[in-house]
C-alpha cells in the first residue's frame, strides 16, 4: 500500500530539515533514481505502441461475412448486401446521435428488386471529435472505431473519409481490435479487486 | 625582444585557446544539459542528428542562424543589438582569470595557463559576474515588451542583491588563503594539504546560492520563469540573437563560475597525479564538470522561488550568515596567527 | 607600449564622457557612461594599479550604475515632457567654471611634477593599500565609512516618510 503524508500548505520545515536542505535532498534523490533508470519513452517514427483496446481511432465499416448481430440478421433480407462490403443499413441512427449536425452524409437507394442499397456513407473527419456516439447508436454493429491514429492528410479533401476506406478498415485493424484482449479490464476479478465488488440495488 | 615574441606570442595562444574551448564548450554544454534533463525524466534526450545526438549543437546553430531576422515594434534598436553583445562578453572575460591548471615550462620560459594572472581576480570575477546584468537590464529595456522588462528588472535585483552575499561568502577563503590571486589561493591549498571547503562549508553553500542566482538557474531563475514571464528579458529576440542569451548566462557563466569555485573550495588542479603530465589540467576540469552536474542536476530538480522570496532570502538570512561567517574566520585567522 | 595603451584608453574615455554629456536619451547617456567609466578602470589596470581597477569595476561599474539604470529604466519617460532647446543661461553660468577647469588642467600638465610610479608602486598593492588604509589612513577612513552609514539611515527615514505620507 502506498503511504501518503499529508502536509497543510502553512506547514513549514522543521529547523533541521531546514538547515541541512533534507527536502533538497529527497527531490535530488528523485532525480538521480531517475536518471540511473532506463528511459520509458517510445522513439515514436521507429517504434509504435498499439493503442488500447477503448482507444476511439479512425471509423470503419464492419462487412457482411456472416458474423451479424441477431438484429441484422432479422432484416438482412431486405437489405441487398454483397458478401466483404459493408454491412450498413443507412438508418442514419450515427448521424441523429452525432453533436456535429454536417459530419456525415448517407445516401441508400433501392434496387429493381426493392431492396436496400447504401450507396453513399461519407465521414467529414475535421468535423469529428471522436465522441464514438454514432458507434454506440449503431444498431447492427457496423460503425466502429479503429485504433488508427495518425490521420494528417495534406488537403481537406483528403481528410473525408468514403465507404470503401471504412470497408478496408473494418476487414483489418477494426477486425484485430476487436479480437483484442481488454487491457483496462480484463475480466471481472480483476475489477473487483480493483474498484470493489458492484453491489446492485434490486 | 626575443622574451617579449615569445609573450606575445604565448598570450595570442591563451586567448585563442580559452575563446575556442569555451564556445566549443557552451554550444556542447547545450547538448549536454538535454541529453542530462532527458535522462532526469527518464527521457532520452536528442539521439536523432548524429551518433549519441552529438551533432545535435551544431543543428541547433545552423538553424538559430538560418532564422528571419525580425525586430519587434519600437524597439530601441542599438541598445537591442548592444545588449547581446554587453551579455556575451562579460561571460567570456570571466574566464581570464580562471587558471586551467599548474604552471609549466616551455623553451626555458614559465608558462601559467590562465590569460591574465591579476591579483585581484576574485573581485574581476564579482565584477564581470555581475555586469552581465547589463545585458540583461538592456535587453529588456531594449525589446519594448512588458514581460521582458519585467524579467530584467528582477534579474538586476537579483544580481545587486546576491553579488553582497557572493563577495562574503568569497571573502572568507580570501582571509584563509591571504591573497585574491588564483594561483597563491590554490597553492596554500596545496601546501596545507586540505581543500577550503572543509574548513568553510557555510560559505561553500553560500557561495553555490549565489552561483546559482547569478547564472539564472533554478531554483533562483525568476529572470524568466516561464509560466510568468515566458521567457524573461529575451522574449523579443530571436534566431541566434537568442541564441547569445542562454550561451552567455547558462553556459560560459556557470561554467566559469563552477571553475572559481573550484579554485577556492576544491583546491583547483590539486590531486594525485595519476593522469601524467596533465593529471593537473584534468583533475582541474573533473571537479569543475562536477559542479557544473550537480548545478544541472540540482535546475532539473527543484521548483522556483517565487519572486519576492529570492530576494528576501538574499538579505535577511544569507547575507546575515554570511557576515557572521566572516567573522568567526577572521577571528580564527588571527588568533591562529 | 604604455603610451599606446594610454592614447587609446583615454581617447576611448573622452569619447565616452563626450556622449555622454550629448547624448539625449536617458538610456544612453548611461550607457556612454559605463563605457567611460569602463575605460577609467581600464587605465588603471595600464598603470598596474590592479586594486583600484578592481574596485572600479565592482562599485562604480556595477553596483552604482545598475542602480541608476534600474531607477531610469522603470521611468515612463514618453510621459514626462522633455526640454527642447538650448540652456542659455546655465552655459553663460558654466562658462567661467569651464575655464577655471581647462586653466587649472593646463597649469598641472605644464608645470606639476608627475612622480614616477613604476618605483614606488609594490608588487602586491592588494595588501599594502590594505596596511596603508587601516594604519596611517584609519581616521579618514573610519569618518567615511560612518559618514556613509549616516546617510544610509538618512536616505532610509526619508523613503519611510514619503512613503507614509
Amino acid at each position: 500500500m502506498i503511504k501518503l503524508k499529508r502536509l497543510r500548505r502553512d506547514d513549514s520545515l522543521g529547523p533541521l530539515e531546514s538547515v541541512l536542505f533534507l527536502d533538497f535532498i529527497k527531490g535530488l534523490t528523485i532525480t538521480m533514481k531517475n536518471l540511473l533508470r532506463k528511459p520509458i519513452t517510445t522513439q515514436y517514427p521507429k517504434e509504435k505502441i498499439t493503442p488500447p483496446k477503448r482507444f476511439r481511432g479512425k471509423h470503419g465499416h464492419f462487412v457482411y461475412d456472416g458474423t451479424e448481430p441477431p438484429s441484422l440478421q432479422a432484416i438482412q433480407g431486405f437489405m441487398s448486401f454483397e458478401k466483404g462490403k459493408s454491412r450498413c443499413v443507412a438508418c442514419y441512427m450515427c448521424q441523429t446521435a452525432c453533436p456535429m449536425p454536417t459530419l456525415f452524409r448517407i445516401e441508400a437507394v433501392q434496387m429493381p428488386d426493392g431492396t436496400k442499397k447504401v450507396v453513399r456513407f461519407d465521414m467529414n473527419l475535421l468535423n469529428c471529435l471522436f465522441c464514438g456516439l454514432c458507434v454506440d447508436a449503431c444498431p447492427v454493429e457496423c460503425l466502429t472505431m479503429s485504433d488508427i491514429h495518425e490521420m494528417a492528410v495534406y488537403r481537406r479533401s483528403q481528410a473525408v473519409i468514403h465507404m470503401d476506406d471504412m470497408e478496408k478498415i473494418g476487414a483489418t485493424n477494426a477486425k484485430t481490435v476487436r479480437e483484442l484482449p481488454d487491457r483496462i479490464w480484463r475480466n471481472d476479478k480483476e475489477r473487483e479487486t480493483l474498484w470493489g465488488k458492484v453491489k446492485w440495488n434490486f | 625582444m626575443n622574451d617579449m615574441i615569445f609573450t606575445a606570442i604565448v598570450i595570442a595562444v591563451k586567448i585563442l585557446v580559452v575563446l575556442a574551448v569555451t564556445l566549443g564548450l557552451g554550444a556542447y554544454l547545450t547538448w549536454y544539459e538535454r541529453k542530462f534533463a532527458g535522462h532526469l525524466q527518464a527521457r532520452r534526450g536528442p539521439t536523432v542528428v548524429g551518433p549519441f545526438g552529438l551533432l545535435q549543437p551544431l543543428a541547433d546553430g545552423l538553424k538559430l542562424m538560418t532564422k528571419a531576422p525580425i525586430l519587434p515594434k519600437g524597439i530601441d534598436t542599438k541598445l537591442y543589438y548592444m545588449a547581446i553583445m554587453m551579455a556575451l562578453v562579460p561571460a567570456i572575460m570571466l574566464f581570464a582569470v580562471v587558471p586551467f591548471g599548474p604552471s609549466f615550462k616551455i623553451m626555458g620560459h614559465e608558462v601559467k595557463p590562465i590569460v591574465a594572472n591579476l591579483n585581484i581576480a576574485i573581485l574581476y570575477v564579482f565584477a564581470m559576474g555581475s555586469m552581465a546584468a547589463y545585458g540583461t537590464l538592456f535587453a529588456g529595456w531594449a525589446s519594448n515588451s512588458k514581460y521582458a522588462f519585467i524579467g530584467s528588472l528582477r534579474k538586476a535585483a537579483l544580481i545587486v542583491s546576491y553579488e553582497v552575499v557572493l563577495g562574503f561568502a568569497a571573502l572568507s577563503v580570501i582571509l584563509l588563503a591571504g591573497s585574491m590571486n588564483v594561483f597563491d589561493i590554490v597553492d596554500s591549498q596545496i601546501k596545507s594539504g586540505i581543500w577550503y571547503i572543509v574548513y568553510q562549508p557555510i560559505s561553500f553553500v553560500l557561495f553555490l546560492f549565489c552561483l546559482l542566482a547569478e547564472s539564472g538557474r533554478v531554483p533562483f531563475d525568476i529572470q524568466e520563469a516561464e509560466a510568468e514571464l515566458v521567457t524573461g528579458y529575451n522574449v523579443e529576440y530571436g534566431g541566434m540573437k537568442f541564441g547569445i542569451f542562454p550561451l552567455a548566462e547558462w553556459y560560459l557563466n556557470v561554467l566559469a563560475l563552477c571553475a572559481i569555485a573550484t579554485v577556492l573550495y576544491f583546491g583547483g588542479w590539486s590531486g594525485p597525479h595519476i593522469f601524467g603530465p596533465f593529471s593537473g589540467f584534468i583533475w582541474f576540469l573533473v571537479k569543475t564538470f562536477g559542479l557544473l552536474f550537480f548545478v544541472l542536476w540540482v535546475h532539473w530538480t527543484l521548483p522556483r522561488y517565487q519572486a519576492k522570496d529570492v530576494v528576501e532570502f538574499a538579505w535577511k538570512y544569507l547575507l546575515p550568515i554570511s557576515i557572521v561567517n566572516l567573522v568567526a574566520t577572521a577571528f580564527f585567522v588571527y588568533f591562529k596567527g | 607600449m604604455e603610451l599606446l595603451a594610454f592614447v587609446v584608453i583615454g581617447s576611448v574615455a573622452i569619447v565616452s564622457a563626450l556622449g555622454a554629456i550629448l547624448v539625449k536619451s536617458p538610456i544612453h547617456v548611461m550607457v556612454w557612461f559605463l563605457g567611460f567609466i569602463l575605460s577609467i578602470a581600464a587605465s588603471f589596470f595600464a598603470l598596474k594599479a590592479d586594486l583600484l581597477a578592481g574596485l572600479q569595476l565592482v562599485i562604480y561599474a556595477v553596483a552604482i550604475v545598475v542602480f541608476y539604470v534600474l531607477v531610469i529604466t522603470t521611468i515612463p519617460w514618453e510621459k514626462i515632457k522633455m526640454f527642447e532647446g538650448f540652456y542659455k543661461k546655465e552655459l553663460i553660468f558654466a562658462l567661467p567654471a569651464f575655464f577655471l577647469t581647462i586653466g587649472t588642467v593646463l597649469y598641472l600638465v605644464f608645470n606639476a611634477k608627475l612622480s614616477n610610479m613604476r618605483q614606488m608602486l609594490p608588487k602586491d598593492n592588494v595588501s599594502a593599500l590594505g596596511t596603508v588604509l587601516f594604519t596611517k589612513y584609519i581616521v579618514p577612513f573610519e569618518l567615511a565609512s560612518f559618514i556613509l552609514l549616516i546617510a544610509m539611515i538618512g536616505a532610509i527615514i526619508f523613503g519611510k516618510e514619503k512613503a507614509n505620507g
